[in-house]
């Protein structure tokens, strides 16, 4: 018994506490991110995305060869477009630095644009499927796409200041 | 003849029940990202598993009793607790990982949500542990396990440069765009994973359910000793066919779905539905195995009636614990969680609770009032302390470089 109300009695202060070293060392929501912090984030999502359409790529050939069966295509597309959503929902409500708006702007630009990319791969292939037609122009779209996000990666962790400015 | 066929029987169910969902998503996962570059750490963390289920074994086919039985009566209630406690949260949570684990496998051929899957699931494993003979369940689901050898195929198919595979073995050496904490984060996720506690309880007590004697020791040890190497190779597969296809277009595995992805590329259908096969009973069998695991660990610990060796009716409040660690493993992935963030959660975990739950074996393996003879001899205690080193840092290690590395995500 008395130990309880020893820890409720603590229990206050101390979240008090935590909630404030967490504010004091910008966790707050709608603080900027350091630039090294923006900089890690950015290259997570990015690779998230890359790696999303990397799936989305080998679902798509082996549709096209009848190397895979239709549902199991269909449920990998899924699972990237949620793996890939829910590492760009994350992202998204991070403050990036003040001087990186722009460049924020851009990496948020080429996410959506992959969304798009992973979601139009899922809706060809559920319905009306493939033909091999179809199946090269997106393999054609996910590489240049994902050759893009590459070299944006690159840029986000070599100069952050020139991502978005033109 | 018979003999030859018991121990062809258990080898072959050894393989094919080795691998859990931990295996498969942590193989694949690091496949994908460090190539076969952590292959040694699953090569030692097999050879921990064969070293402490080998021991946890003896003292089943010795004394007759599961280690649980005797860790509490050998280091005392407070020692039990602690040993009971730590390898049941984990026990549980590899639980509710494998039957997720299960529902994700049926979803890749049927589409039907996860979360929609997971109840009919839970009736299914609770419904086997209630009925079905120990021995048919394991040969069964050890069997359709096996089906996870199409990895091996599919590598062999794949045509990769196997002096390239050796030398990333050999080299111990990560890719240069990932740093030495994440690195170190999946070299205990797969030493974790390799040697999770519930294997020995599942391995000991089974012992005791197949009535093992002194005489059964050959066999068990033909079970660990081959079994469990050759399971460790299907690992080594899993994370070989993910280096080959899925490393070069760098996808980071985060779905099952994903995993599966190189055998189609190499075997077409046939092979994906192999591996499928495979995933639902290597997953269904390790989602039996942990359950029976928690019950019995409970059971042993208080001194109840366990086991399917007994009617249902004399082991009453085992297989209540069995109904009640059901319900929790469907209440918590009816909630959305994703099993396979379960998964890596408890094979994090896994590893903390490793000293907690080998220490014990060692100190029982080693009583020769349990034993006799058969007593812990000069390797085993050699290769025991090692472990249990390795062991006690990847316990201290894990949880500090989960919270560092974002769970792998990176530093």
């Amino acid at each position: 018994m008395g130990g309880r109300s020893r820890g409720s009695t603590y229990a206050g202060p101390l979240l008090a506490l935590l909630a404030g070293a967490a504010l004091i060392s910008g966790c707050g929501t709608g603080r900027p991110s350091s630039t090294s912090a923006w900089q890690s984030a950015s290259d997570r999502v990015l690779g998230t995305a890359i790696s999303g359409l990397g799936t989305a790529r080998i679902a798509v050939e082996q549709e096209r060869r009848n190397g895979v069966f239709h549902t199991y295509a269909v449920v990998t597309a899924t699972d990237a477009i949620e793996t890939t959503g829910k590492e760009i929902s994350s992202y998204q409500v991070a403050q990036p630095p003040d001087a990186l708006h722009s460049a924020n702007a851009a990496v948020g630009d080429a996410l959506d644009e992959a969304t798009s990319l992973l979601v139009e791969v899922r809706v060809t292939l559920a319905s009306p499927g493939l033909t091999a037609e179809s199946a090269s122009r997106l393999v054609k779209r996910i590489d240049a796409l994902r050759d893009k996000l590459d070299k944006l990666d690159k840029a986000v962790e070599k100069s952050p200041q020139s991502v978005g400015s033109r | 003849m018979k003999k030859v066929f018991e121990v062809a029987l258990g080898i072959l169910t050894a393989i094919g029940g080795f691998v859990d969902i931990g295996d498969l998503v942590f193989n694949a996962q690091t496949g994908a990202r460090f190539g076969m570059s952590l292959a040694l750490v699953t090569l030692i963390g097999v050879l921990g598993i064969c070293v402490f289920a080998e021991m946890s074994g003896r003292v089943a086919a010795c004394s007759g009793r599961a280690t649980f039985d005797l860790v509490r009566e050998r280091l005392g209630p407070r020692m039990g607790v602690l040993n009971l406690v730590a390898s049941v949260a984990v026990t549980l949570m590899t639980f509710i990982a494998e039957i997720g684990g299960v529902a994700l496998a049926i979803m890749l051929v049927t589409s039907i949500s996860e979360v929609l899957i997971v109840p009919f699931i839970g009736v299914l494993v609770w419904a086997v542990l209630w009925r079905a003979k120990f021995t048919v369940m394991e040969n069964v689901l050890g069997f359709l396990g096996l089906g996870l050898v199409a990895f091996a195929i599919a590598l062999w198919q794949l045509g990769p440069s196997w002096s390239d595979l050796a030398s990333q073995a050999a080299t111990f050496d990560k890719p240069g765009k990932e740093d030495w904490l994440t690195y170190a984060y999946f070299a205990i996720g797969l030493f974790g994973a390799a040697m999770t506690p519930y294997e020995v309880f599942f391995f000991s007590s089974g012992g005791v359910e197949e009535k093992w004697t002194d005489k059964s020791l050959g066999i068990m040890r033909a079970n660990v000793l081959i079994g469990f190497p050759l399971g460790g190779l299907l690992s080594l597969s899993i994370a070989g066919c993910a280096a080959v296809v899925l490393g070069p277009l760098e996808v980071d595995v985060a779905a099952l779905s994903q995993v599966g992805l190189p055998a189609a590329v190499a075997l077409g259908k046939i092979g994906l539905a192999f591996v499928i096969v495979g995933f639902v009973a290597a997953t269904f069998g390790a989602a039996c195995e942990t359950g029976l695991s928690a019950g019995y660990s409970i059971a042993q610990f208080f001194g109840w009636q366990w086991g399917k060796f007994v009617r249902p009716k004399q082991a009453a409040r085992f297989h209540l614990v069995l109904i009640l660690a059901t319900l929790l493993a469907i209440g918590v992935l009816m909630t959305g969680v994703d099993p396979i963030l379960v998964t890596e959660i408890s094979v994090v975990f896994s590893a903390v609770a490793l000293p907690l739950t080998y220490f014990p074996i060692l100190v029982v393996a080693n009583d020769r009032d349990y034993l006799g003879e058969h007593a812990n001899g000069m390797l085993s205690n050699t290769l025991g302390t090692i472990f249990l080193v390795l062991v006690v840092v990847a316990a201290v290690a894990a949880i500090p470089l989960m919270v560092i590395t974002h769970m792998g995500a990176g530093v």
